[in-house]
């Protein structure tokens, strides 16, 4: 036991741990005020504005997570999940505001709500569609979900199109005693930092439980019907029920997800999420890597960082600043950088430091292609062998 | 009573009559073998014994369980599992995982249970991995244990397959093309695999094959089919000598001028 916890893995998640804990009280501290050049050509300035940044990755981690047990693991592709999202965040708000319902039961119950929502109404119809079929019918999900938010009979609950605001979170009272009690006064919460450790504590703790799960015989016979449908019927797996199943799980953190996002954000409206950020909740997934919590943790780093990155792009590429409108081009550059990584490498962020680390470790470089995504390579390979000229334009998009 | 018996199967695709009233018996402890040119339907008898297509007429009894009542994924929990004949493994899990899969069925632990890692899990995961570890063992495949199935040679991936048929520990189990692919020293080592798996997992075997070397060394009974009809069964030495089977294969001498 002794011996366990100096493993590095477990050395490396407490400083992670601690990292996370101390983070919303470090634009404080003289080391990261940007006075001094702390990393000698870089400066590190951690500002307030950090803190609400890091709640908002912990907000799309939950999201990017429930994207990537449906589409990573269990091979259905939605392209309608900002829907879901959304009305996680719109059950928390009309719980919140129309019934009095407390904010953390409200987010619970509307993580359920879109569970059974997400695995009745959407993932036992959709396990009859394979593929393209179940990305166009979520596709027309979200398409329909503002206008249905907007309806007549329900705008009492949902507000129309105003859609639903409330005031920013407060620490509890009791949590302000305690700590004040403790550390003489030295140290108290404010709404910012609570809700903070809130989102960041419910995304690490559904972390865990993700974990388990990907290891147990549910998770496996997930990845079991993305590998072969027939192979998993035949060894026992009911493969609707468990496609449905995974639906409603991924809908269920989506639910949690889209609560806090209300939470965090004090406001939501019919077009607070589109279908934009539905494909940039697939690119979030591809990009940080399919069926792996890791690649999670890299999806929504891009999510909560990507409008900042984009924006910083004229500062760092000369010539750029030039360009009129440049963030309008967003949409290109994160279409060039899906190709790229479907191209390059298939299993995202996540698969390159597992490459790394087993080359570290002397062992074999496991570059696997996920069979989801092959026939997608194979296409991207075809057309811009077609576009280059070039004549070697087998798709190698074959699963054997 | 016969631990398998299949009687007057027919399936139609469209105008195409795939089985035509095909019934065989397979004794508990039996090898058999069933031949026959290329689509004479063999492989279409085991999907339908195991639920992947659903036949116009007929019955298909094993044990007490009417299979033709039950859903595909209730197949195997009655103790019939299979391979494939153009494998259906998954390619991104590890060996391990494969075998794991397999006992997903006699597996019990719910939603709760795997989210949390509760004892029952906990433990029934570790027998699995033990009977697994079993499987692994006897099929010589232990030190590809941790390795991802797609990245593989063919003849391993065969034999993957074949434990994670076995591994579910079946009474009976359909093997559809074993020796294909493999190469001449590998299917001497497969008919002595066959045999064991009789002999020591007391495993009945039903075995869709072209190879008839393999057919006739392994097998106490053959039955042939050809165009969907069953044109003889027997001993593999009465098969041999039956003149519909070699005129199913070798074709009809031509009429004699009277």
């Amino acid at each position: 036991m002794r011996r366990a916890l100096l493993q590095p893995r477990v050395l490396w998640f407490s400083l992670l741990g601690v990292v996370l804990i101390v983070f919303p009280y470090a634009h404080g501290w003289p080391l990261f005020d940007g006075s001094i050049n702390n990393l000698g050509f870089f400066t590190v300035e951690i500002t307030e504005f950090r803190t609400f940044n890091l709640t908002m990755f912990g907000v799309w981690f939950l999201v990017v997570m429930s994207m990537n047990l449906l589409t990573g693991s269990s091979g259905q592709i939605s392209l309608g999940h900002a829907a879901v999202v959304l009305v996680g965040a719109y059950t928390t708000g009309i719980l919140f505001v129309e019934f009095g319902v407390p904010l953390a039961l409200a987010v619970i119950v509307a993580g359920v709500f879109t569970g059974v929502v997400g695995g009745v109404l959407i993932g036992l119809p959709g396990a009859r569609l394979a593929g393209p079929y179940l990305a166009i019918a979520t596709f027309s999900l979200i398409i329909t979900m503002p206008q249905i938010l907007k309806l007549n009979g329900i705008d009492s609950l949902t507000n129309g199109a105003l859609g639903i605001g409330i005031r920013p979170v407060e620490a509890p009272d009791f949590v302000n005693d305690v700590l004040g009690a403790v550390t003489g006064g030295a140290v108290a919460v404010d709404g910012r930092q609570w809700i903070y450790y809130m989102t960041i504590g419910t995304a690490v703790l559904m972390a865990v439980l993700l974990w388990n799960l990907t290891r147990s015989r549910i998770g496996r016979a997930f990845v079991a019907l993305r590998d072969s449908e027939i192979g998993a019927e035949q060894m026992g797996v009911n493969v609707p029920f468990y496609k449905a199943l995974a639906f409603g799980i991924s809908s269920f953190y989506a639910g949690i997800g889209g609560g806090l996002f209300f939470v965090v954000q004090t406001f939501v409206a019919p077009e607070s999420l589109r279908f934009n950020d539905s494909i940039l909740f697939l690119l979030a997934v591809v990009i940080g890597g399919l069926g792996s919590i890791l690649g999670s943790v890299f999806g929504a780093l891009f999510l909560a960082f990507q409008a900042e990155l984009i924006s910083n792009l004229p500062d760092w590429i000369p010539g750029l600043s030039r360009v009129r409108d440049f963030e309008r081009l967003s949409p290109v550059i994160y279409g060039s950088l899906l190709i790229v990584t479907i191209l390059t490498f298939p299993r995202g962020l996540a698969g390159i430091v597992q490459s790394v680390r087993s080359l570290g470790r002397g062992g074999r470089n496991g570059a696997l292609d996920l069979p989801l995504l092959s026939p997608i390579r194979g296409a991207l390979r075809n057309l811009s062998a077609g576009l280059l000229g070039n004549s070697d334009s087998d798709g190698r998009g074959k699963k054997e | 009573m016969s631990l398998l018996e299949v009687d007057s199967l027919s399936i139609q695709f469209g105008g195409l009559v795939a089985l035509d009233g095909v019934s065989f018996e397979v004794e508990a402890g039996a090898i058999m073998g069933l031949i026959g040119p290329n689509g004479a339907g063999k492989t279409t008898v085991f999907n339908c014994m195991t639920g992947v297509y659903v036949p116009t007429a007929g019955s298909i009894t094993f044990e007490e369980h009417d299979l033709l009542q039950m859903q595909p994924h209730q197949i195997i929990g009655t103790g019939v599992a299979r391979t494939f004949q153009n494998l259906e493994l998954f390619g991104s899990m590890s060996v391990l995982e494969n075998l794991l899969v397999g006992q997903h069925s006699s597996m019990r632990a719910n939603l709760l249970d795997c989210l949390l890692r509760l004892p029952r899990a906990v433990n029934e995961q570790r027998q699995a991995r033990d009977r697994a570890g079993e499987v692994l063992e006897f099929l010589n495949l232990s030190e590809h244990r941790d390795v991802p199935v797609a990245g593989l040679p063919f003849g391993l991936k065969k034999r993957v397959e074949l434990a994670r048929a076995l591994v579910s520990s079946p009474r009976l189990i359909l093997l559809d093309e074993p020796a294909n692919g493999l190469s001449h020293e590998e299917v001497n080592d497969l008919i002595e695999l066959i045999r064991s798996l009789r002999d020591e997992f007391l495993v009945t075997v039903l075995l869709v094959e072209h190879h008839m070397g393999l057919v006739m060394a392994v097998s106490d009974k053959v039955s042939v089919l050809d165009f969907g009809r069953k044109i003889a069964e027997g001993t593999p030495n009465e098969v041999q000598q039956n003149p519909a089977v070699i005129e199913a294969y070798l074709g009809a001498p031509r009429a004699q001028p009277e």
